[in-house]
């Protein structure tokens, strides 16, 4: 359990490094024709310039970040909210970043309120957005 | 909490891909996800995601559905529940 108290605003995150292979999206998503996530010459059909990973995979390297500083307070009692900017393709390597921008009571606990964002090996952010969760 | 569980947002594709239950739609792109993660999931877990469509719109020339969604197991205990905007491709190809 994360202790409230040792949290503090402002507080950076470690950022996870995520390098995404289509090996892992072939895993996650699932291998089929006519997919812009496995299947590359359709992907470069319809104007990517390789395949796509989900951005349901940044959802994860996220829900990482998040557990790794509030543990089971992310597990039960966790929330994300994540807006897809710019696609993650086939190669990209990620940055999952965070900061904490809030400490609110909650019930007993103390639900910690975090900025947070992936961005790719040019420092353009992939995905944004807010998730929280319960510091005890 | 008792291990071993499941990373929280593992059934996260399962409600993703539930359009595809009622409707023929197109390929898109994810555009937004909302989690809320309040029961942890475990292995041998029997579970089931359902939901609804609340919203479509069109934004520069884009369309754009929303559904909201639970993850429940057996016994009917919600574990996830969130809501997702997908983009939907114009034509009738897979994504």
């Amino acid at each position: 359990m994360a202790v409230a108290k040792e949290i503090t605003v402002g507080q950076v995150l470690p950022p996870l490094e995520k390098q995404v292979t289509q090996r892992q999206i072939d895993a996650y998503s699932g291998v089929r024709p006519r997919s812009i996530h496995t299947d590359e010459a359709w992907a470069r059909q319809r104007g990517f310039r390789t395949t796509l990973a989900q951005g349901m995979m940044s959802t994860a390297y996220i829900s990482e970040l998040m557990t790794r500083l509030l543990g089971e307070g992310f597990i039960k009692g966790g929330k994300m909210a994540v807006t897809f900017i710019k696609p993650v393709y086939a190669g990209d390597r990620l940055r999952v970043c965070g900061v904490v921008r809030e400490l609110v009571p909650e019930n007993g606990a103390t639900r910690v309120v975090v900025e947070v964002w992936c961005e790719n090996q040019n420092g353009d952010k992939t995905t944004v957005g807010t998730a929280s969760g319960l510091a005890y | 909490m008792a291990a071993p569980i499941a990373h929280p947002t593992l059934l996260g594709n399962q409600a993703l891909r539930l359009r595809h239950t009622k409707f023929t739609v197109h390929g898109g792109l994810h555009a937004k996800q909302e989690f809320e993660f309040l029961e942890p999931i475990r292995p041998g877990m029997r579970v089931r995601s359902r939901g609804k469509v609340i919203d479509k719109y069109e934004r520069r020339g884009k369309q754009y559905m929303v559904t909201e969604f639970v993850t429940e197991d057996e016994n009917g205990t919600v574990l996830v529940r969130g809501r997702f905007t997908q983009m939907l491709f114009r034509d009738e190809e897979e994504g």
